[in-house]
């Protein structure tokens, strides 16, 4: 494995530690300066250390690791077991499980986008219930109501789409599904992707984890800011309509945890997932605000150290 | 009609946007403690790291800045020391494995360690006037003599003692690539014989 692919994935380990015991730490709860905070510790390792290769090749030189690195990985090499060093056995270990985490998330989310090419056309029209739902929420957050796609199915289906203009799928079984509270819970929650234009930040995510590919942390991170990128909808939707319980049994319903069995699988992962994001929402109580200066702070002392970390 | 670019660009200038609500004096302390957090969790991590990289140095015996080289044409590469006459020993005695090391700071400087009938027996090189410590930890001695090993070029011969007890011999002298050591636990004539050798060899 390259060396500079090592540094990535060094890099991308040492950011996501850092953001991630310092929104512990600091008890910063707010999705919105969370997701930013995922979003440094994605984008130092993909933009911040080539940028580092660019400006600063002198770095990779044996003076710089000797006496001014506070950690370069060659200085592993002194362990090998039979021949093989353990560094580099490690570095290929860590690409591996970065690129069986790509490749989990990615072929579902290229199968999804296919599958909704061939049912994103409007098959009946939306329900008075829906259709005022979708108004209030929109007038709520300011923005114009988008094009709602109504789907006929009995199961429940509720997604925000479209990359260039922001609309909202539904199902006829939607309705039948929630009840009244529940389902302007689910379109303001619906909304706020839209207003927020959640989709291009998917995708956005999406190609940055196939940049990284084979970057661990990065995959895991993507998944940590589209978990952060939901919770932020959640509180958007909760404060639209006054209850976090509404935003909370919506979730339940349209996820299926009531009905659903074996916890162990992977599907299991992700209705635990959504569990707990129902209950940090009702468990929500006084959540600081960090000041401003906190993240572009952060930023500064991570570069500072990752431009003293090498491969 | 705004570009597609623009639009699609929204989304990413939002979330950096400066739009945190700033925090009144109720909830000040709270917000303090993240930016105490900060500091601690961005110390922590250096320390980390640094513990980090000193660890199989620590565990192996090797100091920090100190390399374990594979191959004579390795440490000439590190160092810029003209090591050749070593590639296949010195006068009768063997490389061992592992025991090349060399180091680029504060002079590029290398240590090889070789094996013979006679005893074990460390080449210490250096391109400037001293030999880093890092590779010659300096043991107490306790007689130093100075010899002519050509005409000309003399060299300091001092017995010293081990940990272990053990008397070794370190002869030293400067030429015109740098500072030159041997240190052998064997007879004082065969060290001469080998400093001789390497000392004649030379262009």
């Amino acid at each position: 494995m390259g060396r500079r692919a090592a540094e990535t994935i060094l890099h991308g380990i040492v950011a996501a530690l850092v953001v991630m015991v310092l929104l512990r730490a600091g008890r910063i709860r707010a999705p919105e300066i969370r997701l930013r905070f995922w979003l440094l510790a994605m984008g130092l390792p993909l933009f911040g250390t080539p940028l580092l290769w660019l400006l600063a090749p002198w770095r990779l030189g044996d003076r710089f690791r000797d006496d001014w690195a506070l950690f370069s990985a060659s200085h592993l090499s002194l362990w090998a077991f039979h021949g093989v060093e353990m560094a580099r056995a490690m570095a290929w270990l860590l690409a591996s499980a970065g690129a069986a985490l790509f490749l989990r998330d990615v072929i579902p989310f290229v199968l999804d986008f296919a599958r909704a090419r061939t049912t994103d056309q409007a098959a009946a029209t939306p329900s008075p219930a829906l259709a005022s739902a979708a108004q209030r929420a929109a007038a709520a957050l300011g923005i114009a109501v988008p094009r709602l796609v109504i789907l006929t199915s009995r199961h429940p289906i509720l997604i925000c789409r479209g990359l260039r203009r922001p609309f909202i799928v539904a199902s006829t079984g939607l309705c039948a599904t929630l009840a009244p509270d529940e389902l302007e819970a689910a379109v303001a929650h619906e909304m706020a992707h839209a207003k927020h234009r959640d989709p291009v930040l998917g995708w956005g995510l999406m190609l940055m984890r196939g940049l990284c590919f084979f970057n661990p942390a990065v995959q895991l991170v993507a998944r940590a800011a589209v978990a952060e990128i939901e919770a932020r909808a959640d509180h958007s939707a909760a404060r639209i309509v006054g209850s976090t319980e509404a935003v909370a049994r919506s979730l339940r319903k349209l996820s299926g945890i009531d009905n659903a069995r074996a916890p162990r699988t992977w599907h299991g992962f992700r209705l635990a997932a959504i569990e707990g994001r129902c209950q940090a929402l009702l468990e929500e109580g006084h959540a600081a605000v960090p000041s401003p200066w906190i993240l572009p702070t952060t930023a500064i002392g991570l570069g500072v150290i990752l431009f003293l970390t090498l491969a | 009609m705004e570009p597609l670019l623009s639009q699609n660009l929204d989304p990413i200038r939002r979330v950096f946007a400066a739009g945190t609500p700033r925090p009144d004096s109720k909830e000040a302390s709270e917000a303090g403690r993240a930016g105490w957090a900060m500091l601690v969790v961005l110390a922590g991590m250096a320390i980390a790291l640094r513990a980090g990289d000193a660890i199989p140095g620590w565990i192996c015996g090797v100091p920090r800045g100190v390399h374990v080289c594979t191959s004579i044409d390795e440490a000439e590469a590190r160092t810029g020391l003209r090591l050749g006459k070593l590639r296949d020993g010195l006068a009768g005695y063997a490389l061992t494995s592992d025991g090349i090391r060399a180091t680029a700071s504060p002079v590029p400087a290398v240590v090889i360690a070789l094996r013979g009938g006679e005893g074990n027996l460390t080449f210490f090189s250096s391109r400037g006037a001293e030999i880093p410590t890092t590779l010659r930890s300096p043991l107490p001695s306790f007689h130093e003599i100075s010899i002519a090993l050509l005409p000309g070029l003399s060299a300091s011969l001092k017995a010293e003692r081990q940990s272990d007890g053990s008397v070794w011999q370190d002869l030293e002298w400067t030429d015109r690539a740098g500072r030159t050591a041997l240190r052998f636990n064997g007879r004082t004539v065969e060290l001469l014989r080998v400093a001789r050798q390497l000392v004649e060899d030379v262009p």
